[in-house]
């Protein structure tokens, strides 16, 4: 059985790594909630001025399509365009106020060292999935059962770079994905004025 | 994942709440004093998270009593001991 994939290099890599980040922690996470999604805090210094612009969820899906403009803009000014977004959801995922991906363990309290290896753990199983697949499609290809057909990226360096970053953000996405919305202080406050 | 306990892991009912309550702290207070993220208390409010052995102790030095009348073994919603929840 022959079959003729032709894809977009930039493309492939998104599809391959959306697929499996989305199969390992959201498919695969019994405890994930659509509903319950952490807002996205920003880094202190803004926190004042807007301190929640986007649920984790919605900043996991703003990533991956800040990639895709990378990857599939075309050249010019558009492509400028998309590599500046990308960049801005880079930044933005990795400096994720609550984000214990990035954080020192000692930082931490037990509960939070705790999801932050469950995390990289997530992390890395995506990873090696991500992998996996990209290896199973160049043997399909390599004994010719699959005519795969990729496409030149309008930029390979920008392909480069979008998996690199990848292994960068992933933890971060991670987490962003699963935290749950964070208790609310004026919540407490109810509790404590109750109890009162 | 994510630092709760895991689906198959029982939750472990508290009184931190109304422990908290009753001293009059806030969840911020009572985090600075056992020493974790205050939204830690959120979760252990709630027996989303089951605390380390370490913690339970922290907890009860806090509050002066026996790990045994903060934490009791049995489903969510079960009744302590002497009748409350």
């Amino acid at each position: 059985m022959d079959m003729t994939l032709e894809i977009p290099t930039g493309a492939a890599i998104l599809v391959v790594l959306a697929v499996v980040f989305l199969s390992t922690v959201a498919i695969g996470e019994r405890l994930s909630d659509r509903l319950n999604s952490a807002p996205l805090e920003l880094p202190a210094a803004w926190e004042r001025y807007r301190p929640r612009i986007l649920a984790g969820k919605w900043l996991v899906g703003v990533w991956f399509a800040a990639a895709a403009a990378a990857l599939l803009l075309p050249g010019g000014p558009a492509r400028l365009a998309g590599l500046l977004a990308f960049a801005a959801a880079s930044f933005l995922v990795i400096g994720y106020r609550r984000s214990l991906a990035q954080q020192p363990a000692e930082a931490l309290d037990e509960r939070e060292r705790s999801l932050q290896r469950s995390i990289y753990v997530s992390a890395y199983r995506i990873l090696a999935s991500a992998i996996g697949i990209a290896a199973v499609a160049l043997m399909l290809a390599e004994a010719r059962v699959l005519d795969l057909r990729l496409l030149p990226p309008a930029d390979d360096g920008t392909a480069v770079l979008v998996a690199l970053i990848f292994v960068w953000v992933a933890p971060s996405l991670v987490h962003a994905w699963l935290d749950p919305r964070p208790d609310e202080r004026e919540e407490d406050d109810l509790v404590l004025a109750a109890s009162r | 994942m994510t630092g709760r306990r895991s689906a198959d892991e029982p939750p472990i009912p508290n009184r931190i709440a109304e422990l908290r309550g009753e001293a009059g702290l806030s969840r911020i207070e009572l985090s600075r004093l056992v020493g974790v993220n205050w939204q830690t208390i959120g979760y252990l409010e709630r027996g989303e998270y089951n605390p380390s052995l370490a913690l339970a102790f922290r907890l009860s030095d806090i509050f002066g009593l026996p790990i045994e009348e903060i934490f009791v073994r049995g489903r969510p919603g079960e009744a302590f001991p002497d009748g409350s929840r």
